[in-house]
């Protein structure tokens, strides 16, 4: 294992059985995690998400393969290795008649080293507008996340595992976080992040991965998903869409979704403008509008068309993968 | 830290030890306030003699004779909540050592905490365990203040009832263990739960069954499997402590809360 790698996972599977019953929740995981990296894992509900991060944290025990977390087995060294991380659950329960000020003081004495945590907490509950003296049960969802983030972070872990951190907190809050994570990172430390609001992942991850079904569909960097080549264009012309244009620009190569309102013609596009340029020349052109792919936009064009480009280990370049051009894996 | 979930189940246990263990020792209180005349153990003898033996057993008395004395009263008419409050509190409490937490999702929260699994069964079960000790003795703190509520004439012996207090300890740590060890191979609070339950219920059914049938039936063989026959005050309060039956209990909850430990161990965290 290289020094720089904070999580490995090698064919990690995890099966429910249920009777006769049995349930592939996650199929042969294999990933690894940078040191000093804000991962995003991405998936829809049932994906396999929560199922990963509860293997990690030994919750839940592998049916198949293994890991390490900071160069430690994940089932062997599981206390030395919690005693590194900083983890939120997606749910997060907590002791409904305890106090904030309780709980942090509890938690921080089974990690040890109470004084100081209890003071970064502090540090990180004024920075969260978070109240610490109330009980449990009279916070919001979005204090109790709160609550889990200071937690999670008191002991500034090496590694921050958070199972859909900002759920509930409001749009302030979450560039805060996002801000808390963009510091952390510079630090050196590594977040591993579940989440399926893909604006935060586009924000603040370096990399995502994608998993659908249990399976590990694709991992790629954010900047290279955020700068996929294909985009839409819409052009408003002063006249009605001269039909002629059709066949022409269908057969621009790189150009698909070809669709026309009279006066607007909207065009999905890989590759250059200048061919798509030249034939609306003629037209009197009075707007022109290009709109780049979000990730979000990106992520449903992967479940739209259930399949995906093999990407880790190639590490090629996602654009215009859905077009057939690009090697598919199913 | 070593002992830290220890202390924190102590810390936040003491209104447990004082409703139960005070509500307890008020109720001893009261038994004993109803004693102002040494005739009262006599006649409540005598009319459980009428009792069929199934009924008296499901008292937790053997013999109708036993409570003819004050001592013998005392112990019958308190001990036996006594040993009722404990045998609910043993379940309560099992439940609370891992099923509770795990139920409500905390236990996701601790078990990413750098502490094995093995310490948090053992250290709230000795947390616990020490809890169930306090609510007997709180019992017997009750006994103590109830001998100033009858009259002179009457005397008590507290060293037979402290010996009594003292014998609730083992059938209910037994009790205690054998939830947790439900609790530790369901991961389902309501099947713990349940499990739990029906071992107090059948038990006590078990050991009324065989008082009722003869010594060379198979019911009475069956009886000897009931926790509840070795947890009777009874017959500590007249013939001492059954070292036998205490070290017995104990042995078995230990061996309980060991399997639990391994078995919780090995499970996934629902």
């Amino acid at each position: 294992m290289s020094n720089q790698q904070v999580i490995q996972t090698q064919a990690l599977s995890k099966v429910y059985k249920s009777g006769k019953k049995e349930t592939l929740v996650l199929d042969n995981l294999t990933l690894d995690i940078h040191k000093g990296e804000i991962f995003g894992y991405l998936g829809p509900n049932g994906a396999g998400k929560t199922t990963t991060i509860r293997l990690l944290l030994d919750l839940i025990r592998p049916t198949g393969g293994s890991a390490t977390i900071l160069g430690k087995d994940i089932r062997a060294d599981s206390v030395e290795i919690h005693r590194r991380i900083g983890f939120l659950p997606g749910e997060l329960a907590l002791w409904k008649n305890r106090t904030a000020t309780q709980v942090i003081n509890y938690i921080a004495s089974v990690r040890g080293g109470v004084q100081q945590q209890m003071k970064e907490a502090t540090t990180l509950a004024d920075r969260l507008k978070f109240d610490m003296t109330k009980k449990v049960r009279d916070y919001s969802s979005g204090n109790k996340r709160k609550l889990g983030l200071i937690l999670a972070m008191m002991h500034n872990p090496e590694l921050l595992i958070l199972d859909e951190p900002t759920g509930g907190l409001d749009p302030l809050m979450q560039q805060i976080f996002h801000e808390m994570m963009l510091e952390v990172r510079a630090q050196g430390r590594t977040v591993f992040l579940s989440s399926h609001v893909l604006s935060e992942v586009q924000a603040i991850c370096d990399r995502v991965g994608i998993l659908r079904d249990g399976a590990l569909k694709a991992v790629e960097d954010v900047a290279t998903l955020t700068h996929v080549k294909f985009r839409t264009v819409e052009m408003t012309f002063r006249d009605a869409v001269p039909q002629a244009w059709l066949p022409q620009i269908e057969a621009i190569e790189g150009a698909s979704d070809i669709e026309t309102d009279t006066h607007t013609l909207t065009v999905t596009l890989m590759g250059d403008f200048d061919p798509l340029m030249r034939i609306v020349s003629e037209g009197y052109l009075k707007n022109l509008r290009v709109h780049e792919p979000t990730l979000e936009e990106i992520f449903l064009a992967y479940y739209g068309n259930g399949a995906v480009v093999q990407s880790q280990s190639s590490q090629k370049p996602l654009s215009g993968f859905h077009r057939a051009s690009h090697k598919i894996v199913k | 830290m070593v002992g830290i979930t220890f202390i924190e189940q102590l810390k936040h246990s003491w209104r447990q030890i004082l409703y139960w263990g005070g509500g307890l020792a008020l109720l001893v209180m009261f038994v004993m306030s109803i004693m102002q005349d040494v005739a009262v153990p006599q006649q409540y003898a005598e009319m459980l003699e009428q009792f069929p033996p199934a009924m008296l057993n499901a008292y937790g008395l053997s013999d109708a004779a036993a409570i003819a004395t004050p001592d013998g009263f005392v112990s019958f008419a308190a001990l036996t909540y006594g040993t009722i409050a404990l045998a609910i509190f043993a379940v309560v409490a099992g439940l609370s050592v891992t099923a509770n937490d795990e139920d409500a999702g905390i236990m996701n929260v601790l078990l990413a905490l750098p502490i094995p699994r093995w310490r948090i069964i053992v250290e709230r079960t000795a947390a616990y365990a020490l809890i169930m000790v306090a609510i007997a003795m709180l019992e017997f703190v009750g006994m103590f203040f109830g001998t100033f509520l009858i009259p002179d004439d009457i005397t008590i012996d507290l060293s037979k009832l402290f010996l009594g207090s003292l014998n609730l300890i083992p059938g209910s740590l037994t009790l205690f263990a054998a939830t947790i060890f439900f609790a530790s191979i369901f991961s389902r609070k309501i099947i713990a739960t349940g499990s739990a339950t029906a071992l107090v219920l059948g038990s006590y059914i078990l050991n009324i069954l065989a008082e009722v049938v003869t010594e060379d039936s198979f019911g009475y063989f069956l009886g000897r499997f009931s926790v509840w026959k070795y947890f009777g005050t009874q017959s500590v309060v007249l013939n001492g402590l059954n070292y036998t039956n205490i070290i017995g209990l104990l042995l078995l909850a230990i061996g309980l809360v060991a399997i639990s430990t391994i078995a919780f161990e090995r499970r996934d965290i629902a």
